[in-house]
């Protein structure tokens, strides 16, 4: 049986529709994914992301995490946040992750259904147990949009204009301590929450209470695809490196890090399918696995497709060859025996906030 | 248990038939607009296409998945509801009426017999 968030009965109670995600049984949506998607965009919804995996390591092993993360660990400023993956030696990613630095210990947040995957991978290279899934001890909320810092000041009375993107701080919340950071998967303003799940619970009827609208994976995914933001599932399967996904500001090049030769020599090869955004002329979503055309010839294929909201047209992400990745370039995606066509856009789809 | 109309006939697979003369009014019913969800595309056929019946003739498309919508009769495509391409809504709040998808000239009258009727179509809902 699937997994549940300790705010399983929040969601039934506000009529959510379930699905099943990476072991966990998740809302997928509550009054309608296009609706909560525009909640976002325009105003604030809440999204509970306690699938999310929680693994802990004390910071006295700052050097050797630093070796397995794409980012460079060393010298870490407590209350700051970073964004990078962890490779294999051939520099295709296990998983991305944001990494929070808390006196005493790094706070890793990987994708659902990876904690112990991630926990494994660190203790292995270490040689010994220090990394510990703490996932069930603590929930989290993410809530997003241009009024998410009037709402959340205005329950958890405390000031949070000071709270810069990307970095965190402790909280009380409700009775509990929990860590507040400003960042999220929207592109919009907003902040994540995590504490013990008992103040979660509260906060999330706060939130409701005060008119925040509730959003499910679905509108997480529409939004997160607007922003060009990689799904791990998605843009990582099949070995792709962080140069080919694009993602060479996560990377770190001064320190050493598993993984890094072999990104090193894909480089210097250059001859590597790209990571674009594609935007259709129609409104028909592109999939997982479309093949992408330019003329007859294939010449890649979509890792992430939908239908965006805002541009009302389908949107994809997708590998192509290097030689047809430029900004503007025309290409067709074949749907349904179809080639319809669009052009390529350098993500986000949608200007971030 | 989402509206069936008693004055139409109906097929397994969701579609529902209105037949006036030789002329058949076809569209999907509450019940297949409600499984697909929000709906944001559809492809509609060409004015004029002959089709089987069993044949595929358009596609809805909801955010999470896309259906076929295949034609109940045999004939030609005599007209489409164009106005779907531009307001899908049309469909998701009046799949019986504005939300209508395409009209069929009948070629094979007997194959109406082997259409559904609304009691047989609620028993297929009910299971």
């Amino acid at each position: 049986m699937a997994n549940r968030t300790p705010l399983y009965e929040e969601h039934k109670k506000l009529g959510a529709k379930f699905t099943e995600f990476s072991g966990w049984e998740m809302p997928v949506w509550y009054s309608g994914i296009v609706e909560e998607h525009l909640a976002v965009r325009n105003s604030v919804g809440v999204f509970d992301v306690s699938h999310m995996g929680r693994v802990e390591v004390p910071e006295e092993y700052e050097e050797e995490l630093s070796s397995l993360f794409t980012k460079n660990l060393r010298g870490s400023k407590p209350w700051k946040l970073k964004y990078g993956m962890m490779l294999k030696q051939d520099g295709s990613v296990i998983d991305d992750m944001i990494i929070y630095k808390i006196p005493g210990k790094f706070l890793i947040v990987p994708n659902a259904g990876n904690d112990d995957i991630i926990a494994s991978w660190i203790n292995k290279n270490l040689g010994k147990e220090v990394a510990r899934v703490i996932t069930s001890d603590l929930s989290m909320l993410a809530i997003q949009g241009p009024k998410a810092e009037e709402v959340m000041e205005k329950i958890l009375k405390e000031d949070l204009s000071d709270l810069k993107f990307f970095r965190c701080k402790e909280i009380e919340l409700f009775g509990e301590r929990g860590i507040i950071s400003r960042s999220g998967y929207t592109g919009e303003d907003g902040f994540e929450i995590m504490a013990p799940p008992r103040a979660i619970i509260e906060l999330w009827r706060a939130l409701i209470s005060e008119g925040v609208k509730p959003c499910g994976l679905g509108a997480r995914d529409t939004l997160r695809l607007e922003m060009g933001f990689p799904l791990a599932g998605n843009e990582f399967s099949g070995g792709r490196t962080p140069i080919e996904a694009g993602l060479e500001f996560a990377i770190d090049w001064d320190h050493y890090f598993i993984g890094k030769e072999a990104l090193l020599e894909q480089k210097s090869k250059g001859n590597y399918e790209r990571l674009v955004g594609i935007i259709l002329d129609s409104k028909a979503p592109p999939r997982h696995g479309y093949e992408v055309y330019k003329g007859e010839k294939k010449i890649g294929t979509v890792s992430s497709g939908g239908y965006s909201p805002i541009l009302k047209r389908g949107i994809a992400l997708a590998y192509v060859r290097p030689e047809h990745s430029k900004e503007g370039e025309e290409v067709g995606i074949k749907i349904r025996e179809k080639i319809l066509n669009g052009r390529i856009v350098k993500p986000p789809f949608v200007k971030k906030r | 248990m989402v509206e069936v109309r008693e004055d139409r006939m109906y097929t397994k697979s969701h579609e529902w038939v209105k037949l006036e003369g030789n002329v058949a009014t076809v569209g999907i019913t509450a019940y297949a607009v409600e499984q697909l969800g929000e709906l944001v595309n559809i492809d509609l056929p060409e004015v004029g296409r002959e089709v089987q019946r069993g044949e595929e003739v358009a596609v809805i498309d909801s955010i999470k998945a896309s259906e076929a919508v295949y034609s109940p009769l045999s004939g030609k495509i005599i007209e489409i509801n164009e106005a779907l391409s531009e307001d899908l809504s049309l469909l998701s709040e009046s799949p019986y009426d504005d939300g209508w998808i395409f009209k069929l000239e009948v070629r094979d009258e007997s194959e109406v017999s082997d259409l559904l009727s609304p009691e047989e179509y609620k028993k297929i809902l009910e299971e």
